[in-house]
């Protein structure tokens, strides 16, 4: 998949750089000086991905940490979050990557140690105001958190950094199962590792390239069973006329495996679409099941499903998490107004 | 017809050769130099057009010839360009003589930075590649390779070519032939000699090709919404998207075959527009019955609040059912506080269940 790579001059004696290059020996890095002058300098088409994807080995510039949009986590709290990597190796038919970035082609960070310290100082500033809240932060906003890091290597940093400073959260989004490096690390209480599900159903019809249904669940299982906190995006939830069963079934199957009630929180979110991801979506995937239900300019601008639907459908999977030993207080509505 | 298009006469020397052309004379103010053939021995017709080299000529060119077309209704179905490229890669499937067809068109019109625009082939196979069109010749070996990171072909047209296509909604494929690869400085006599076999091997490639099936010239014939005008309807943009998401889910001759769509027709008195409303709120209530019901609940709830009526005070949801609209007019203070009281009054906490969805 990937056919080339580019390394940024500064980055030729990087340990997390030449580690990614290893994985790469028939390839022959392209030194460059900054990705910039070409990541995205022209527009690809983003199904580009499917057979030819250029890496980019990059140092992150610029602001490193950022605040996350309301109602992106749980309430009452500071959330923020860190950048590691845009782009993503799965191709799942709603990601707003496709409208986000005008390239698919990947780019790995790799000046963790940076991108630790302003974790430290946000931290800092944060608890400067009230010394007894907890902050987020949460990686895998603009690239799988867990899909590559045998390649990248960087998250023992991340657990050592985190483990000594229990008033911040760590969030690692993922569909993936690579959790090989994971399980050789130690858990700890505020290092939590979150799992996007869908009914297999759905997942089959438009997570393509992700691990199945199946494998998500058992991999959660073995986190689980070696004492990782874990949590559940059931996001985005797509309308079909048989989705209360679909998400009755998911939830059940979860349950066998990992004890509802000890999830950290399960957020739940309805699919969503800014005007221009809709357009590419539309473009890529103009057959998907995600077109059969109307969608409606929503209070924010973006296209959702009518607000009786939403309220609905969320109001449903509520409820069959509260049945099957979730506490209403572990569950919130992804950017809901 | 398919339009074969080449920067200059002698890259289409093997086509003209080999395929019955006549040299068709165009308006003199074109400035083109064009050919025809309408032989039966060939499997369609074909077109062959000289643009010359560099993005904006070749752009111009195209752009007043596919314009000329139109006035004479002349269907282009596919834009063909033919040409020879220089490598910037030194990778072994870029040798000399090597044919390839091109994927993506990028292109530099000043040194300095890349056009954002890109353009796509209708054709898609993993074995194409990328071609940058730069904007002049690039002969110098390390220059050529300055520009590998956005391709590893580079040429002078194409980008002007597909552009030009675009805007004319015409699908394009390129077909290119290495005349000069990366390690050599590139002598551009040694190319204009050897032009002759460059345009034979891309005669030859051409002999391979089938018209793309899957181009959005055939894709067009497929929507639906040329049919619907024709029956009386009007769509906005909105209204056109809404319908063709509706269609996925059901076949447009389960509508177009049903009682409801006769009945609509048989209406003469409701205006176009009227029509294709009535038609997208029959599909919904068919797609998707709950939302409709709860639209109507909501509708009639708000009329049952005469005190609005009164105060000629306007309340609608909007679509999606998302919030709603309030329109009124107030003349002086009674007004405004009669207005604050009622609506102080309004009970509207089963309307806001119902629009949030708790009473579905």
């Amino acid at each position: 998949m990937i056919n080339s790579i580019f390394l940024e001059n500064s980055l030729t004696n990087n340990p997390f750089a030449q580690n990614i290059l290893k994985n790469f020996k028939h390839i022959n890095p392209i030194l460059i000086d900054n990705y910039q002058d070409y990541w995205g300098r022209v527009k690809k088409p983003y199904l580009q991905k499917r057979d030819d994807l250029s890496l980019f080995i990059a140092q992150k510039k610029g602001q490193l940490v950022k605040a996350a949009p309301a109602a992106y986590g749980t309430i009452g709290q500071a959330h923020y979050y860190f950048i590691h990597a845009y782009n993503c190796i799965y191709e799942c038919q709603y990601c707003y990557l496709q409208g986000y970035f005008n390239t698919p082609d990947l780019v790995l960070f790799v000046n963790h140690e940076d991108i630790i310290e302003e974790i430290k100082l946000t931290l800092e500033k944060n608890l400067a105001i009230d010394p007894h809240n907890s902050i987020w932060f949460h990686a895998g906003e603009f690239s799988d958190s867990l899909a590559l890091n045998h390649l990248t290597g960087e998250l023992p940093l991340y657990f050592d950094f985190f483990s000594k400073n229990p008033k911040a959260i760590l969030e690692l989004r993922t569909k993936s199962t690579n959790i090989k490096p994971i399980l050789s690390l130690e858990p700890t209480s505020n290092i939590i590792l979150s799992f996007s599900l869908s009914p297999e159903e759905v997942s089959k019809s438009i997570d393509l390239k992700t691990p199945s249904l199946l494998h998500r669940l058992k991999a959660m299982q073995q986190l689980h069973e070696k004492g990782f906190q874990l949590a559940v995006h059931f996001d985005p939830i797509i309308y079909s006329p048989e989705f209360n069963n679909h998400y009755k079934i998911l939830i059940d199957q979860l349950s066998q495996r990992v004890p509802l009630a000890s999830l950290s929180y399960v957020s739940i979110g309805v699919a969503r679409y800014t005007k221009d991801v809709y357009r590419e979506v539309e473009n890529n995937y103009p057959d998907s099941p995600l077109h059969k239900v109307p969608l409606y300019s929503s209070f924010n601008g973006m296209l959702r499903y009518s607000r009786p639907l939403r309220g609905w459908m969320l109001g449903n999977i509520q409820e069959t998490l509260i049945n099957n030993g979730l506490e209403k207080s572990k569950i919130y509505w992804c950017m809901e107004s | 017809m398919i339009l074969y298009v080449f920067a200059h006469f002698q890259e289409a020397s093997a086509f003209l050769k080999s395929i019955p052309f006549k040299q068709k004379v165009l308006p003199h103010n074109l400035q083109l130099t064009y050919f025809e053939s309408f032989d039966e021995s060939i499997e369609s017709p074909k077109g062959l057009l000289i643009i010359q080299e560099g993005p904006w000529r070749a752009y111009s060119s195209l752009i007043k010839f596919l314009s000329y077309a139109e006035m004479q209704s002349l269907k282009i179905q596919e834009i063909r360009n033919f040409g020879i490229v220089g490598s910037t890669s030194l990778a072994p499937q870029f040798e000399m003589d090597s044919i390839h067809e091109i994927r993506s068109s990028y292109c530099f019109l000043n040194p300095e930075f890349p056009e954002f625009q890109s353009y796509h082939s209708s054709v898609k196979s993993p074995k194409m590649v990328d071609c940058l069109t730069v904007f002049k010749r690039i002969t110098n070996t390390e220059e050529k390779k300055s520009y590998l990171p956005f391709a590893p072909l580079i040429d002078r047209e194409l980008w002007g070519v597909a552009k030009a296509a675009k805007e004319f909604h015409i699908p394009w494929r390129s077909i290119k032939c290495i005349s000069d690869i990366l390690d050599d400085q590139t002598n551009c006599q040694l190319i204009t000699e050897n032009a002759a076999h460059f345009s034979q091997l891309l005669f030859d490639h051409n002999k391979t090709l089938e018209i793309n099936n899957t181009s959005p010239a055939y894709k067009t014939n497929l929507n639906p919404i040329p049919f619907f005008h024709q029956m009386g309807f009007h769509f906005t943009f909105y209204q056109q998207n809404t319908l063709l998401n509706l269609l996925k889910s059901r076949s447009l001759d389960s509508i177009t075959q049903s009682d409801f769509f006769h009945d609509l027709l048989l209406k003469k008195n409701l205006a176009p527009k009227q029509k294709t409303k009535l038609l997208l709120e029959h599909l919904e209530d068919l797609t998707f019955p709950e939302m409709r019901s709860i639209s109507k609940k909501i509708q009639l709830k708000l009329q049952s609040f005469p005190q609005l009526d009164n105060l000629q005070l306007q309340v609608r949801p909007s679509d999606g059912l998302e919030f709603l609209h309030g329109k009124f007019t107030v003349h002086n203070l009674n007004q405004w506080n009669e207005l604050l009281l009622t609506l102080s009054n309004l009970e509207l906490h089963s309307l806001f269940q119902d629009l949030d969805g708790n009473n579905l």
